[in-house]
């Protein structure tokens, strides 16, 4: 009998002892695929710091301070081929409950740049197929910046981009651009339109 | 001995042993590359057509130190009247709510004593919006931002410029 456990004991430290490898690997593979499929490769992505302002605005109270001086950046929403037909207030109201009224606008509005009545755009008046001209607005701005006068509660250029409702937002960054391009620190977002 | 190798130079009598370890070595190694290259909290970023700006700038969010919101709009969200926060989708009132409970977790703003006075909210909103999209949907961010006190607000933009953006200003 001792003998017997002897032999087995020696047949056990003489026996090559294998890993089994092949499930580790398998769930090596497993997790392998998983990763190479969760992978996504995106472009570079950059941000732009917005500070809203903390004087005016519907979570302060007070009236903020006027200046003549401010630069209004008008990006407005309008019928294609007759800018004179702007969407209103009441018009997007109107879109915002009937989906035909919004298709309509959608497919026959597009964007034109303004400041005070300057229309900055690239084509011909009430031209449909005109592009907002995003150079004459950053010569317009760096004019600006050039004879402002600074004051008490704005000492530099304040510049306020209006954009409409439907106005494709690339159109609103790039104003946003410019004016970060051009050097302005004081920019706000002005705030929808009531309608009456 | 002549016939003992000839046996043993017979490949039908070889024992063909493949060498595991460098494979597993190899695999191990692939899988730490696409562990760590796999960003899992960029789940919550969508797969979104940013505007193209050439001033914006890398921000590194991790390096912020406060809370961060990020809301992702998508072409078709505005006209369905929400955004994506998450993978979920909330509607403007929604959205409010939200933005008032983070920007409520996040605190005051301690770093200018005007912040302090008004009470501002610590929480850094990113708005990454559809180049396409109306502008609409950032509208709706802005004023439930300002209803709440958030003033610290990144607009996700795309330093790269593609052919398409013609319009846009370079």
């Amino acid at each position: 009998m001792a003998r017997e456990a002897k032999k087995m004991l020696q047949g056990a430290l003489t026996e090559d002892v294998e890993l089994p490898l092949a499930p580790m690997i398998d769930v090596i593979f497993q997790l392998l695929i998983f990763f190479m499929f969760a992978l996504k490769f995106t472009g570079e992505e950059g941000r732009l710091y917005a500070k809203l302002p903390t004087n005016r605005g519907l979570g302060y109270e007070g009236t903020p301070p006027i200046t003549l001086q401010e630069v209004r950046i008008k990006l407005l929403w309008v019928q294609k081929g007759n800018w004179s037909k702007r969407m209103l207030p009441e018009d997007y109201e109107q879109a915002k409950k009937n989906p035909s009224t919004r298709s309509w606008w959608v497919q026959n509005g597009m964007t034109v740049l303004k400041i005070r009545d300057d229309f900055l755009m690239r084509g011909g008046m009430n031209s449909p197929e005109a592009k907002p001209d995003w150079k004459a607005l950053e010569a317009r701005i760096r004019k600006g910046i050039q004879n402002f006068k600074p004051t008490k509660s704005y000492p530099t250029l304040p510049v306020i981009i209006e954009g409409y409702q439907l106005v494709p937002f690339q159109h609103v960054v790039s104003a946003l651009n410019v004016c970060v391009k051009a050097g302005v620190k004081d920019i706000t977002f002005a705030a929808p339109e009531i309608p009456f | 001995m002549a016939k003992k190798e000839r046996e043993e130079l017979d490949p039908r009598n070889t024992k063909i042993n493949i060498n595991m370890a460098p494979m597993i070595d190899m695999t191990f190694l692939i899988l730490t590359f696409f562990m760590l290259v796999c960003h899992m909290g960029a789940m919550q970023l969508e797969e979104i057509a940013l505007p193209f700006a050439s001033c914006a700038q890398k921000v590194e969010e991790a390096a912020l130190d406060t809370s961060i919101l990020l809301i992702n709009i998508k072409e078709d969200d505005p006209a369905n009247g929400h955004v994506t926060i998450g993978g979920r989708k909330y509607d403007k009132d929604e959205l409010g709510k939200l933005v008032a409970v983070e920007a409520r977790r996040a605190g005051i703003d301690k770093s200018n004593e005007e912040y302090v006075r008004k009470g501002v909210s610590r929480l850094h909103v990113i708005v990454r919006c559809d180049r396409d999209a109306p502008y609409e949907a950032v509208q709706w961010v802005f004023e439930v931002c300002s209803m709440s006190k958030v003033i610290h607000v990144y607009i996700g933009a795309s330093p790269q410029q593609l052919e398409r953006d013609e319009d846009a200003a370079s």
